[in-house]
């Protein structure tokens, strides 16, 4: 018994790593288009995009909120850094693509903490003011001609692992580290536990909320970055929609959406691990249409499992206090 | 907080937002006297119809502490089946019924995902949100255009004239207006959507049957959005299945332009009509002088920002600074 609800723990916090080893196991048995090297490549390539900017929403939501602005982000990040690029170099305009996000980060924040906007509707105009601010900037695309820069996303280290894939694991620590290992993290998950607590406990809940938010700018600037890299142009209309990729990538991950706790690594698993049903279906050639079906469907199983999860623990803690209770009065 | 300002809060609940969409019809009169003529005020009051009709359903789910992000999708279907269901020769009558038995199926789902299956509103509705944009795309994956046999009956819908001077597009916003005031402020279920919506263990422990509530409420929105979905049909004459996208936030913009607390349980249906008619106000006035989609985005944005910077005032003054 004790045995069996230690397996089921330590099931509930890889759960998602062993369905994603599960599934590829699967996958290469059943299709030999998975059997290559080039196509676990490409499947980290893709899902880092995605996994860079959802290191930085896990924060948000560990502390109970949401950022929705981080699509439109993206599309003003791309905008700015493909006009920028061709004048200013590599590495400059990564910095300024870098303060850009941080800007776009701490004005989300200062609106939710000093404003008391709830972030769901404040992140929601931004979303739509940014994404205009993108279109103004610039209404078309741009491709982007530097084979340097494009070399970020394509290049492979020992011709093995992408570099795209190393950035978001060094991210990944980063954000693991500052999660864990440092006074910020501690606050912001002590805020998704409580936020009331939080305060009367003297945390200085306004600064770690833009702080949040301003990682989530950051981390967002440096996926903005990838992307562009990874595709080469950029226009204001791209990427629409990937915050609620991102949102399920760090909810099938496990993070829970009330707040309090939640893991960057299973995040980061989770995003490879939607990237890796979404390349299936393509390859088993499930119609396009069905896909978005399955995606939903898929989505809804992995809100609902924690749900289950639950049941599952209140049962087994029932049942423990019922056996202990019946011992005592059997001992008296 | 002082008496006067507590005053002041009460009349700016009731009243800001009409304060809001009067300054920007002032100021935009100023700028352009076409804006303001009474032929541009019917159009814009026409436009609205559909985010409106929407809108109402949206004020219900937010009040009940919820959101409903698949609106959007189900704006689609439903305009994607009114289509499909004329073009196969059916009755006019039947194929709205169709739209709107969809629309509350739709509802039915989200609800049962929330209140069954315990997910949170927010993810719910965002995973059936690609689940019923997927379902649309696979029922019917190009637009279908409309041809005007077809399109008579449904037409009426949005160039009729009810009595021969009201608009049907305005009529059934002030119909659904109508309704939505006398069930949200007279009826048991209006009191149970603000009771759930302000404290949920409280209607619970006070016998309120949350779930049959919550699943309501999400039939409700559903089905103001099948509405609106077969009034956009009319107005565009195409069934599309990309109709509805991004949708859901221009009902959510209105409802929370509206007043409508976030936090649940207060709603405000006056505000939420004024605030969709000032969404498309803004963005046909801007239109007008010239400016881009670019700059309407932007301007509703603001005014979503400004909206609410005034509700945090509030919130500060209320509870200090804490």
């Amino acid at each position: 018994m004790e045995k069996k609800r230690r397996l089921h723990i330590e099931y509930g916090d890889h759960g998602i790593l062993y369905a994603l080893i599960i599934f590829w196991i699967v996958l290469i048995i059943t299709n030999e288009n998975f059997r290559g090297l080039a196509f676990f490549q490409t499947i980290l390539t893709k899902a880092s995009l995605n996994a860079i900017c959802g290191i930085g929403m896990t924060f948000a939501v560990i502390s109970g909120a949401f950022d929705l602005s981080v699509a439109s982000q993206v599309a003003l990040n791309g905008v700015v850094l493909t006009l920028i690029l061709p004048k200013m170099g590599i590495f400059p305009s990564i910095i300024v693509i870098l303060l850009l996000g941080a800007l776009m980060g701490t004005i989300n924040g200062l609106l939710i903490s000093k404003l008391r906007i709830p972030s769901f509707i404040a992140t929601l105009a931004m979303q739509m003011a940014y994404r205009a601010l993108a279109q103004l900037i610039n209404s078309s695309p741009v491709v982007v001609d530097n084979s340097g820069f494009k070399k970020i996303a394509a290049y492979k280290i020992a011709g093995i692992i992408p570099t795209a894939f190393l950035i978001c694991i060094i991210l990944g620590i980063l954000g693991t580290i500052i999660l864990r290992k440092m006074k910020l993290g501690r606050n912001i998950l002590a805020i998704g536990n409580s936020r009331e607590a939080a305060i009367i406990s003297g945390i200085n809940v306004a600064k770690t909320e833009i702080m949040i938010y301003l990682l989530i700018g950051l981390f967002t600037a440096a996926s903005s970055v990838i992307i562009v890299s990874y595709l080469g142009s950029s226009n204001y209309g791209m990427q629409s929609g990937l915050e609620f990729t991102v949102i399920s990538a760090v909810v099938l991950g496990g993070t829970a959406l009330i707040g309090g706790k939640g893991s960057i690594f299973n995040t980061i698993v989770a995003a490879v691990f939607l990237i890796s049903i979404r390349s299936a279906m393509d390859s088993f050639g499930v119609d396009s249409y069905w896909q978005r079906v399955v995606e939903g469907v898929i989505l809804i199983i992995a809100f609902s499992i924690t749900e289950i999860r639950n049941i599952i623990n209140t049962i087994l803690v029932k049942r423990k206090a019922k056996k202990q209770l019946s011992m005592q009065k059997a001992s008296k | 907080m002082s008496k006067k300002a507590k005053k002041f809060w009460l009349i700016w609940d009731r009243i800001g937002i009409l304060c809001i969409l009067l300054t920007v019809m002032i100021v935009f009169g100023i700028l352009d006297s076409r804006i303001v003529s009474p032929a541009q005020l019917l159009t814009a009051l026409n436009r609205s119809a559909v985010s409106g009709i929407a809108a109402a359903g949206m004020m219900f789910a937010i009040c009940a502490g919820g959101f409903d992000l698949s609106v959007g999708s189900i704006l689609s279907l439903t305009s994607c089946i009114i289509a499909m269901q004329l073009t196969e020769g059916k009755s006019t009558l039947f194929a709205i019924a169709m739209t709107l038995i969809a629309g509350g199926v739709c509802g039915i789902i989200n609800g049962l995902l929330i209140t069954k299956l315990k997910i949170q509103t927010f993810v719910a509705t965002l995973a059936t949100q690609l689940a019923f944009a997927g379902v649309t795309l696979v029922y019917c994956n190009k637009a279908i255009q409309l041809t005007s046999k077809v399109n008579s009956q449904l037409k009426f819908f949005s160039t009729g004239k009810l009595l021969g001077i009201l608009p049907m597009p305005i009529a059934l916003l002030i119909l659904a207006y109508i309704i939505t005031y006398l069930v949200y402020n007279f009826t048991p279920f209006g009191t149970k959507v603000r009771a759930v919506g302000s404290n949920e263990p409280a209607a619970r422990t006070t016998g309120i049957k949350v779930d049959v509530t919550l699943i309501l409420v999400f039939i409700v929105t559903g089905i103001s959005a099948a509405i609106a979905g077969v009034l956009n049909t009319a107005q565009v004459s195409i069934g599309d299945p990309s109709l509805g996208e991004g949708f859901e936030l221009d009902a959510i913009t209105a409802v929370v332009l509206g007043g409508t607390a976030l936090s649940g349980g207060k709603g405000n249906v006056f505000g939420t009509l004024v605030g969709a008619i000032l969404v498309v106000f803004v963005k046909m006035g801007l239109n007008i002088l010239g400016a881009g989609e670019a700059y309407q985005k932007l301007a509703v944005a603001i005014v979503l920002l400004f909206a609410l910077t005034i509700n945090g005032i509030k919130l500060i003054m209320e509870k200090g600074d804490k």
